[in-house]
């Protein structure tokens, strides 16, 4: 009522043009309480949003921050790819691709129309059978496949069907499949490598992944970076020393001959004399690195570096060459082998034929183990096993390749003189054959020795001295009479070249006795011999039919493989020779 | 006086505001073209790890070979019917020049 009354009055004291100051209204007297809880319940609000601030900012805030960045914030995994391995003119070796693996949150899947399913099992390359096993599963996540190729998961994608997940990763593949695959290796499905470069260079090759954080918006557009960047570093690519069309030489031309002669296996490498480069290394039997589900231990075994065998006569140079470069011998000092069998001790032997008195030079061509014997006995072991053991026999090679061997030469304490004779022929010796062909380093150059690589080189290594220069010219041309008429190699001649080399066949040790019917042939060389470019290793294991000796097995291997690599090498050819005689083998050219 | 320069300074706060906002969604542009721009970079490298891949298949040398034998019928060289030229060599009298090809 008051209140009415005054408004009116107010109302009225304005119309007749009171001044404010004089209102009535003004003059009105209120309780003291209603305007002390005015005041209280405005400051009460503003303290209860002071307080409230000081939650928010001060005490929840990492809180509320974290559960912020969660709505907006994403970590992005960046991946870095496995590096590439190419050959020495870049040819791709292996590569990776990225691929998906398609995995499945089990119970989820379960719901899923069986149509649906079908198509998947389709898809997936496996019966409905098994993908329902699979299925199957009281875990919460089961892979289903692995390293699908991208356009099968796009399509499985597609299908939509709950709970089926796709996760990046990567495929490695082999072009050359069969070919180089003992020197390139492979990996597995989690991309580590498992054999050969692919493990012995794991490290470089793997690379580091990184990482980003990025603020995404609704449409899962990337909007900014909120961190720096982990940058991922790819693996480095790796380069080896491996020529791809050597190496496919060496595959063909050895798998042949491995075929020709019904050998249970067979392993070829060639090396690059100026640099010790490793231009191919072939095994057979092989596998194709692209498709493992059937890969056997014979075909898995790399031949040329984990499997040692007993040389045989392509050890001989090693001990004449020692005499020579003692001064011992000179090529023209002759020996009397007799009638072929010499008695050393109670132990004989044997040569093949009957030399009689034969010079230093003619030993090696004839290969005759009397003569390399007598030359051996002139000498103290220690000089033998020093000589073996500087060019690299017996030793762990360094060359960063994955189960390589060191072989077995005994120490000369315990040489008996039949051993020393036996091993001075390269019996009771064992070497693997990339050992032997590096040893022939000294005689390919000029008597120094340089470790092997299986990269790339920019510059060729240093030398270390074995034999002087001199002996390595003389040794040189005894190696080049083994090819020529009345030598035990002329299947190695290389028609339009000079070549040069030494055969050796060793009985197979078989549970600690010589087999009879078990042989090793094998055969080192070199061309072109009026200036080294090339040494060529090759070894049959177990040739099956009438011909097992070093030269007529391993002889034709090397003289086809060292014509096609010379001629792929545009080579020049050195020989002046006007009547070659063109081997037998040489429809081989023609497989 | 006072009241002039005020409102200079809220023509420049405004101009301030909006300049801001033009640059950060300039940021938001070029940000984005980064990104695509990576992605391509991305796909392209993939696509081109692919075709290196691609070009090793096809080029490797038993494929080479066998469709020089079998389509092109072509047969490897041999010594019999080459003949070798070097700069300032007389010819090499081992093989006729009439049986070379």
């Amino acid at each position: 009522m008051t209140r009415a009354s005054n408004a009116s009055s107010a109302r009225v004291a304005r119309s007749k043009g009171v001044p404010f100051s004089k209102n009535p209204v003004l003059a009105v007297r209120l309780p003291v309480w209603r305007s002390r809880v005015v005041l209280f319940v405005l400051f009460a609000a503003f303290a209860g949003l002071a307080a409230r601030a000081l939650w928010l900012q001060g005490l929840s805030t990492q809180f509320l921050q974290k559960q912020g960045e969660i709505r907006y914030a994403r970590t992005l995994d960046l991946p870095a790819t496995r590096g590439k391995i190419t050959d020495r003119d870049g040819q791709v070796l292996a590569s990776s691709v990225p691929v998906k693996a398609i995995w499945a949150i089990p119970d989820d899947v379960q719901e899923a129309p069986p149509e649906k399913l079908k198509a998947l099992a389709k898809l997936l390359d496996m019966s409905d059978d098994e993908l329902k096993k699979k299925l199957d599963s009281d875990r919460g996540f089961v892979y289903l496949k692995r390293q699908v190729e991208q356009d099968v998961a796009d399509q499985i994608t597609k299908l939509g069907i709950d709970g089926i997940q796709t996760r990046k990763e990567y495929k490695r593949f082999y072009p050359q499949g069969e070919v180089a695959t003992h020197v390139v290796g492979f990996t597995n499905v989690e991309d580590a490598g498992q054999e050969a470069m692919e493990l012995a260079q794991q490290k470089t090759l793997v690379g580091a992944p990184g990482s980003r954080r990025v603020i995404k918006d609704r449409l899962g557009h990337i909007v900014e970076d909120i961190e720096s960047v982990r940058e991922p570093h790819d693996g480095k690519d790796l380069t080896l020393s491996i020529d791809s069309k050597i190496q496919y030489i060496a595959f063909t031309q050895l798998k042949d001959a491995v075929e020709k002669f019904h050998a249970k296996a067979g392993a070829a490498v060639v090396l690059d004399v100026r640099t010790g480069e490793v231009l191919a290394l072939a095994n057979w039997p092989s596998y194709n690195p692209n498709d493992r589900s059937t890969l056997t231990g014979e075909q898995l075994r790399n031949r040329v570096m984990t499997d040692t065998f007993e040389p045989g006569s392509s050890l001989k140079p090693f001990t004449v060459g020692l005499a020579l470069d003692t001064n011992r011998v000179t090529p023209y000092t002759k020996f009397d082998t007799g009638n072929g069998v010499i008695m050393i001790g109670d132990k004989p032997i044997h040569d093949t034929h009957a030399h009689g008195v034969i010079d230093v030079q003619e030993i090696i061509q004839k290969s005759s183990n009397i003569g390399t014997s007598k030359i051996a006995l002139s000498m103290p072991p220690q000089d033998m096993w020093e000589m073996f053991t500087k060019v690299g026999l017996g030793q762990q090679p360094k060359w960063g390749f994955p189960g390589a061997v060191a072989g077995r030469v005994r120490p000369y304490k315990s040489w008996r003189p039949i051993e020393q004779a036996n091993m001075s022929f390269g019996q009771g010796i064992s070497v693997s054959l990339i050992q032997l062909a590096r040893a022939y380093m000294i005689y390919a150059r000029n008597g120094d020795i340089i470790p092997l690589s299986f990269q790339k080189l920019s510059e060729p290594p240093v030398g270390t001295q074995i034999v002087s220069a001199k002996t390595a010219s003389e040794m040189r041309e005894m190696l080049e009479m083994v090819v020529q008429p009345g030598g035990t190699a002329m299947k190695a001649q290389v028609p339009g070249y000079r070549a040069g080399g030494k055969t050796g066949t060793a009985q197979k040790v078989i549970n600690g006795h010589y087999s009879q019917t078990k042989y090793v042939g094998n055969f080192v060389g070199m061309v072109p011999m009026s200036n080294p470019r090339f040494i060529i290793a090759v070894m049959i294991d177990e040739p099956g039919g009438p011909v097992h000796v070093g030269g007529d097995v391993a002889g034709p291997a090397f003289s086809a493989l060292a014509s096609n690599v010379l001629r792929a090498k545009n080579v020049t050819p050195d020989s002046t020779v006007t009547q070659i005689i063109v081997p037998e083998n040489s429809e081989q050219e023609n497989p | 006086m006072s009241g002039k320069l005020n409102f200079v300074l809220t023509a420049l706060l405004v101009g301030c505001g909006l300049s801001l906002v033009n640059a950060q969604y300039q940021a938001r542009q070029l940000f984005f073209e980064l990104e695509r721009s990576q992605s391509q970079a991305r796909q392209l490298d993939i696509e081109w790890a692919q075709l290196q891949l691609d070009q090793s298949t096809l080029g490797k040398h038993a494929r080479i070979e066998e469709i020089a034998r079998r389509d092109l019928n072509m047969i490897p060289l041999t010594p019999a019917r080459t003949q070798y030229l070097s700069p300032g060599a007389p010819t090499s009298p081992a093989r006729a020049p009439e049986a070379a090809q």
